[in-house]
């Protein structure tokens, strides 16, 4: 598979003088087209401000970004935000849906922000809903249905455009298990079907072992990388389990 | 798809927001009904000088439309926050910044467009309502006819959205420079409180008080100047914010050492979130003291004028007509010429007022007069006579005298008993004000003219035109047995008409006297000072002349005293009653209308961010009140919390207000009284004007509890 993303010794720093904290600390990694990363760590170690800097909503201390050979980090201001209306999707933990909007409104506002017309919309956000089971509840308004419904309804909006990469910052970490594991079915159909590249960020093994590869942070570096290959999932899960151990990264999984 | 967003905001917005946006159309119709009023005709033809009242209601409006400003940029800018998140989405759905913003701000201008029209509408029935009320004052019956005043709207229109156009512009640069992790942070950041420097932000609270305290003995104690008056200002101002300050921290730091009320039922609950919210909005709750404070005096001091003209004006003007002058032997028979023929005299009286060469009573009352704040008592204790007899502008040169006979007579003209005085008895006429300062030693003073002895009968405060026509401030009222010892001092004229004269009988009168005395009038006047300074002057000719102006030409006063009245002064050689009560009243009224117009549109202002806070942290509040539901408390326990929290946050700036504008007004309200002679005292203004706002306080704070009640009740859905 065709390199898709590129990071190279990025760095991200807050504060200023004496009181400097290095959330993220030379960090390089590529993805593929079509691959579902996982990126793990306790909190504060850099995770979600990595994503931030993969997703342009945060800007990188020092260091490169390129997505198809495209230097993020250079880009002015418009061209940041029209690439991110052309190459994203996002998904977050907290929904992030408009409540002014019913569910479907919610998926063709990503679709009209790109101008596109009523006769390319229609079918799109139609089968969308349909794939992702929300059709039933598509003139609902979000505070009419559940937390697992309204993130599903966030997939579909992230989706609608074929961005080359969908960027998930814990999106089950406001679901209960039989929605988180709806919703990872969900990530994993539109990995395998749809061929969206996805990242997702998240502390909880029992997500992260859905993806295909993962990251681990500690104090904004990467200190392991796994790789699922043919093991099955709960192999993979326990493979987790055990690096997490190793860090006390997640406490509650490796007693 | 993004006009039916924009839409649904907006009206989303007016449903969270109701409170902002009556209060924008509240200001709105204030707006509107004052503009129109001073733009109607009917104001126009009523009075010549309707331009001061044009001058004082745009000097209001000034203020207005920077406190407004300030209210759309803070509910610009706490609507943004809490809707950074969902600016952050817009953003990261590849809305285009400047598209966000513009969106935004034209849904805040629909808001605006909204209060307008609804102000407007409403506006246009209160311009009535002033408008019966401005007729009221002068006595007169309005015809209610319906005028809609296009220039009115225009006016408004421009001032309104001045407002809007400054904060907007302001808001969108600040939209321009944020980014999108800004918006997704800013919501969080609403909730970080920094405590690290509380226990040394404590000693604001002292230093507040202290602050505070020192503006209220300076405006007390020392000489009253512009410099003392902003330097009090400056020291009240930032009293209040270092009080706020202080007590923010003070109230987290008693919480923190928590002693034994800290637990008492639900008091931890209570105080917690009172001290939070007063942490993160201790500049906005000094800004709003502020405002009330100058809510609170401004309308105690428009009672005072208001109080003020209801009796005071009665005071100086009793008489249809009374004339001044100072040859003993003058006849009036001009004026009394131009008087007749203009409207029938029903009766007449010519008379002199006289004097001796004592001057027990002037000196007693510049040593007692209140009015004169011990300006003229050296350091004993006792009259300065050097500093009176230079500086003396309220009484004449000697006690003045006035027989029983042409006392009995005015009386009569004023439909008032006579009076009988023994042989050796004389009376006292003076202004109500004036009787509180007179001891038992004056009243036990016996008058020697000639070989009569007087003692004092009886002393009569009715209102008797004592602005140095019957006296100034008093008239001694001697039996007519005592003329001889008296010496003619000045010529008076009253009379009693039959109808009330003519508009313009006031104007003919000044024209004849400014003629016959070969007074200037007031554009002879600049014109000569022009030509004054043209032909370079030096600097003391052109004040003596300036003085000359004060003196004579001003109000066409040639008499030497008018009484000790300051502040306002009605004053003249020739008094109309119709004429000269229409020109205080409209004085009066200038003053009064755009204090009110101040004093409602703060008021407002500042309850509506107190409501608006309240009610828009209410969904957030849901859910601790939820936790409370789930420890075990009963909805009857909840709604009490609810109440006793809201009225800790409304009380809180209230009283703060209260005591702060209470110590002012009350000192202003008494030294009003002091200095115009009305009725009543400083307490007396300030309980009326402390009535009203509670009465707007009270329907803000039903509003809100209502509100707030409403969306942390159980079964309300929370929105996402």
């Amino acid at each position: 598979m065709s390199e898709l993303i590129k990071v190279c010794d990025v760095e991200k720093y807050y504060g200023e003088g004496n009181n400097i904290t290095k959330a993220v600390n030379r960090v390089s990694f590529s993805i593929d087209k079509g691959e579902f990363v996982g990126i793990m760590g306790a909190s504060g170690s850099g995770k979600s401000t990595l994503l931030n800097l993969l997703s342009t909503i945060d800007h990188v201390t020092a260091g490169h970004i390129y997505y198809d050979g495209v230097d993020i980090t250079e880009l002015k201001s418009e061209q940041v935000a029209q690439f991110r209306k052309n190459n994203l999707g996002f998904v977050f933990q907290d929904f992030n849906l408009l409540d002014a909007l019913t569910m479907e409104e919610n998926i063709r506002l990503a679709m009209t922000i790109q101008n596109k017309s009523k006769q390319e919309i229609d079918p799109v956000v139609n089968s969308m809903m349909q794939k992702l089971g929300i059709a039933e509840i598509a003139n609902k308004f979000p505070y009419q249905v559940s937390g697992g419904q309204k993130q599903r309804c966030a997939c579909a909006r992230a989706l609608v455009n074929r961005p080359k990469l969908i960027l998930a910052d814990e999106p089950t970490g406001a679901l209960d298990s039989k929605s988180s594991k709806m919703l990872l079915d969900t990530f994993t159909l539109m990995n395998q079907e749809l061929h969206a590249t996805i990242l997702m960020v998240t502390h909880d093994a029992f997500s992260a072992s859905y993806c295909k590869r993962i990251l681990f942070l500690k104090d904004g570096q990467i200190f392991h990388e796994l790789v699922k290959g043919e093991k099955s999932r709960r192999e993979f899960l326990n493979q987790i389990l055990d690096v997490l151990a190793l860090t006390g990264g997640d406490s509650g999984y490796a007693d | 798809m993004l006009t039916k967003l924009s839409l649904r905001n907006a009206r989303r917005s007016i449903k969270d927001y109701l409170i902002y946006l009556i209060t924008m159309s509240g200001i709105a119709a204030l707006m509107f009904a004052f503009d129109a009023m001073i733009c109607s005709k009917d104001i126009g033809q009523m009075c010549e000088n309707a331009s001061i009242m044009a001058v004082m209601i745009g000097l209001a409006t000034v203020f207005i439309i920077i406190i407004v400003s300030w209210l759309i940029h803070y509910m610009v800018r706490f609507m943004l926050e809490r809707r950074s998140k969902e600016f952050g989405t817009y953003l990261i759905l590849g809305m285009d910044q400047k598209k966000v913003a513009t969106l935004y701000l034209t849904e805040n201008l629909i808001m605006g467009v909204f209060a307008f029209l609804i102000g407007v509408i409403v506006g246009f029935f209160l311009e009535q309502g002033l408008l019966v009320l401005f007729y009221q004052l002068f006595s007169k019956e309005y015809q209610l006819h319906v005028e809609f005043s296009f220039v009115g709207l225009m006016v408004s229109f421009v001032c309104f959205f001045a407002c809007y156009l400054k904060t907007l512009r302001k808001s969108k640069k600040m939209f321009s420079q944020m980014t999108i992790s800004d918006f997704m942070r800013m919501e969080k950041e609403n909730e970080q409180i920094k405590t690290g420097r509380d226990k040394l932000l404590q000693i604001l609270f002292p230093i507040g008080i202290l602050l505070l305290a020192g503006a209220y003995v300076g405006v007390r104690k020392l000489p009253f100047s512009f410099g003392t008056i902003l330097g009090c200002l400056a020291l009240a101002v930032a009293g209040i914010y270092c009080f706020y300050c202080g007590l923010a921290s003070l109230l987290f730091c008693c919480l923190d050492r928590k002693g034994k009320g800290t637990y008492k039922k639900q008091n931890l609950f209570i105080w917690r979130q009172l001290s939070s919210k007063l942490h993160t909005m201790r500049f906005t709750m000094g800004t709003i003291s502020l405002l009330l404070c100058v809510a609170l005096m401004g309308g105690s001091i428009a009672m005072m004028f208001a109080k003020y003209q209801e009796k005071a004006v009665a005071n100086v003007l009793p008489f249809d007509v009374i004339m001044y002058h100072e040859d003993i032997d003058y006849t009036f028979e001009e004026e009394r010429k131009i008087v007749a023929s203009d409207t029938s005299i029903a009766e007449e009286l010519l008379y002199r007022i006289y004097r001796t060469e004592d001057q027990t009573m002037i000196h007693y009352l510049a040593l007692h007069n209140d009015a004169f704040g011990g300006e003229y008592t050296d350091a004993n204790g006792q009259l300065d006579l050097a500093g009176f007899e230079q500086n003396n502008w309220a009484y004449y040169d000697y006690d003045t005298y006035m027989l029983e006979s042409d006392y009995n007579e005015l009386r009569n003209l004023l439909g008032l008993t006579p009076i009988t005085l023994g042989e050796d008895e004389y009376a006292l006429q003076v202004k109500p004000r004036v009787e509180t300062y007179l001891d038992d030693e004056i009243r036990s003073n016996v008058i020697a003219l000639g070989a009569h002895k007087l003692t004092l009968s009886k002393v009569y405060t009715e209102d008797f035109s004592q602005n140095g026509h019957n006296g100034a401030d008093f008239v001694i009222v001697v039996p007519d047995e005592v003329k001889e010892e008296l010496t003619p001092y000045y010529r008076l004229y009253a009379a009693k008409l039959v109808a009330e004269p003519s508009e313009q009988l006031k104007e003919k009168l000044d024209q004849y006297r400014s003629e016959a005395t070969g007074q200037m009038t007031e554009d002879e006047y600049m014109e000569k000072l022009q030509l004054l300074m043209e032909s370079g002057a030096s600097a003391e000719e052109i004040e003596e002349f300036e003085n000359r102006k004060q003196l004579l030409v001003f109000a066409g006063i040639s008499m030497k005293a008018t009484g000790s009245d300051q502040i306002i002064s009605l004053a003249g050689d020739i008094l109309l009653q119709k004429a000269d009560r229409k020109e205080t009243m409209f004085a009066v009224a200038s003053i009064i209308f755009p204090l009110v117009y101040i004093g409602l549109v703060f008021l407002c202002i500042a309850l509506t961010i107190l409501a608006v806070q309240q009610l828009s942290d209410s969904g957030k509040y849901r859910f601790r009140y939820d936790v409370l539901r789930k420890l075990g408390m009963s909805e009857r326990q909840i709604e009490s919390v609810v109440g006793k929290q809201l009225l800790l946050y409304y009380m809180i700036p209230a009283l703060f207000a209260v005591i702060i504008s209470s110590g002012i007004s009350i000192l202003a309200g008494n030294a009003f009284v002091k200095f115009t002679g009305a009725e009543g005292n400083g307490f007396y203004y300030f309980g009326l004007s402390l009535l009203l706002f509670f009465g707007v306080y009270v329907i803000y704070f039903l509003a809100t509890y209502v509100g707030f009640v409403k969306n942390v009740r159980a079964n309300t859905i929370l929105t996402s």
